[in-house]
């Protein structure tokens, strides 16, 4: 609802694309499971189990173009202290109705 | 208010009055208000004076052209000033001043800043480019530093500039038990220099902060006692850990009227208003647009640099090349710094086009209207009669529109009510 069907929030309200990547690559996944458990949703932080967590950083980094892998996330802050968000490219735009 | 055309009445007074007569007034004003206090001394003693002419403003919810929420950064126990090692690091916290920080930004970066030049390090880190991230800057500038702002947003994006933007230097600033006697000496000291240091920014071009003519109106006499709407809450911050009534807040405004022009209550017969009661002060306002700029050009041209960057951890700040920091995070700091001693406080305020040429604003029955250069300002302050505690706790950072619509209409029937509307 706060950032927007497509992600892209408002004026307000920031993105989860785009900028999104380059305040996170390279930091480690726990760090932002631990944020999205921490202060999201704005308006009831906290509420969020790590499971739930999880699964939108997965969400995340799928929308902003990671390429999926064999095995989900782990659950884990240890395991996950060891993953890090990866810095993603724009790859160039090869549709025929550019 | 230079560039600002000016048609409201201007105080007058009476010709010919004396010091000698006007403390016979204050003294006979007393007399009179021991033995019949439900009348005003002001409004028994003043002789009729002409009506105030003002022109309404055109309040009507499909002016409106934007509406903007914030989330006021409030700890009971007054804003976080303490230092932590962070690795090697030096940080100098500098948050959490509730509904003041534009009020007392510059009196609490000196504050802070006088603290930091005992390091005597020359580079400062700065986080946070909200107003007191910017006057911090600016006002370590000032003392010699060589200054390097890391924020996420600049700030047409902060939450500083969803604000209200007006002198209101002890609206949830603290609760009066956990902040105790030396944070009322701490505020004097912040209130003084902010308001000092705000001359310097008067009648310049643009208005970046100016003064307006405004208005205070009420159904009852003011010196009845204000009741807030009982809600069932029991206890206090002390038992519950979050505050409980509005009598908790702490006020410290009478520490510094010696220098704040006093509201004067208005004459029946001067005051334009439909509702029976009225008073006129002069309100000192931030115009986030003109103000904003004005303040990034003056880091700029003192040599500052701004980064773009967001943090996720305290550890890290250890990644900075400078070894002393200053923490203006704002709200930011409960997630950032896993402060959970902030309480969210909520404000929303919608926008309607500017109206430079009506310069006042006006404040009645929970809602109020202020004529800002970017825009006339419409505030839900208080529509539930709930007094300091309205939005305490509340998180919901997204607009509200049906509460923007309230305060319009309540300000817009007064206006159809009023006089000034007529002829």
């Amino acid at each position: 609802m706060c950032h927007g069907a497509d992600l892209s929030g408002n004026f307000q309200t920031p993105s989860l694309k785009g900028r999104l990547v380059a305040s996170w690559a390279g930091t480690p996944l726990s760090r932002l499971t631990g944020y999205i458990q921490r202060a999201m949703p704005l308006m009831a932080p906290g509420t969020l189990s790590p499971e739930d967590a999880t699964t939108l950083v997965a969400f995340l980094m799928r929308e902003n173009g990671a390429s999926p892998a064999k095995t989900a996330l782990p659950i884990t802050e240890k395991r996950q202290a060891s993953l890090k968000f990866p810095a993603l490219t724009i790859q160039p735009d090869t549709s025929p109705s550019k | 208010m230079t560039n600002r055309n000016r048609n409201i009445g201007r105080r007058h007074l009476v010709a010919g009055a004396s010091a000698c007569s006007l403390v016979g007034a204050l003294a006979g004003s007393r007399l009179l208000h021991a033995q019949t206090p439900s009348v005003s001394p002001t409004q028994a003693l003043t002789p009729q004076k002409p009506r105030i002419r003002l022109q309404p403003f055109d309040l009507r919810a499909d002016q409106i052209t934007d509406i903007k929420v914030c989330l006021r950064p409030f700890r009971p126990m007054g804003p976080r000033f303490d230092v932590e090692h962070v690795g090697s690091k030096l940080v100098f916290h500098n948050y959490g001043h509730g509904g003041s920080g534009w009020s007392l930004s510059w009196g609490s970066a000196s504050l802070v800043v006088e603290k930091v030049s005992t390091t005597l390090q020359r580079k400062v880190a700065v986080i946070g480019c909200g107003i007191i991230g910017l006057t911090t800057a600016l006002t370590a500038q000032r003392a010699g530093f060589d200054v390097t702002i890391y924020t996420k947003d600049l700030l047409p994006r902060t939450r500083s500039v969803r604000a209200n933007g007006s002198w209101t230097p002890d609206s949830r600033v603290s609760l009066t038990a956990p902040a105790g006697p030396g944070f009322a000496d701490l505020w004097e000291k912040m209130a003084r220099i902010s308001w000092a240091t705000y001359r310097d920014y008067l009648g310049l071009p643009g208005n970046p902060v100016e003064f307006i003519e405004h208005f205070v109106l009420s159904d009852r006499p003011f010196n009845t006692p204000h009741e807030e709407s009982p809600d069932g809450r029991t206890g206090d911050y002390a038992s519950t850990g979050m505050p409980q009534h509005g009598t908790e807040f702490a006020r410290y405004s009478d520490r510094i009227k010696d220098i704040v022009p006093a509201a004067e209550e208005l004459h029946p017969s001067e005051n334009p208003f439909a509702a029976p009661y009225a008073k006129r002060n002069t309100l000192m306002l931030y115009n986030f647009a003109s103000y904003g700029h004005l303040l990034m050009s003056e880091f700029f041209q003192a040599g500052g640099h701004v980064v773009i960057r967001e943090f996720h951890d305290p550890s890290e700040l250890t990644s900075l090349p400078e070894k002393i920091i200053i923490n203006c995070p704002g709200y930011a700091a409960r997630d950032w710094w896993n402060d959970k001693s902030l309480i969210p406080v909520r404000g929303q305020t919608a926008w309607l086009p500017p109206r430079p040429d009506l310069p006042y604003g006006l404040h009645y029955q929970g809602a109020s209207a202020v004529s800002k250069t970017d825009g006339l300002m419409v505030q839900a302050y208080d529509l539930n009669n709930e007094g300091e505690m309205g939005s305490v706790g509340n998180s919901f950072e997204h607009p509200d529109r049906s509460e923007s619509e309230r305060a319009i209409k309540v300000l817009a029937d007064l206006f159809a009510r009023s006089p000034l509307s007529e002829g």
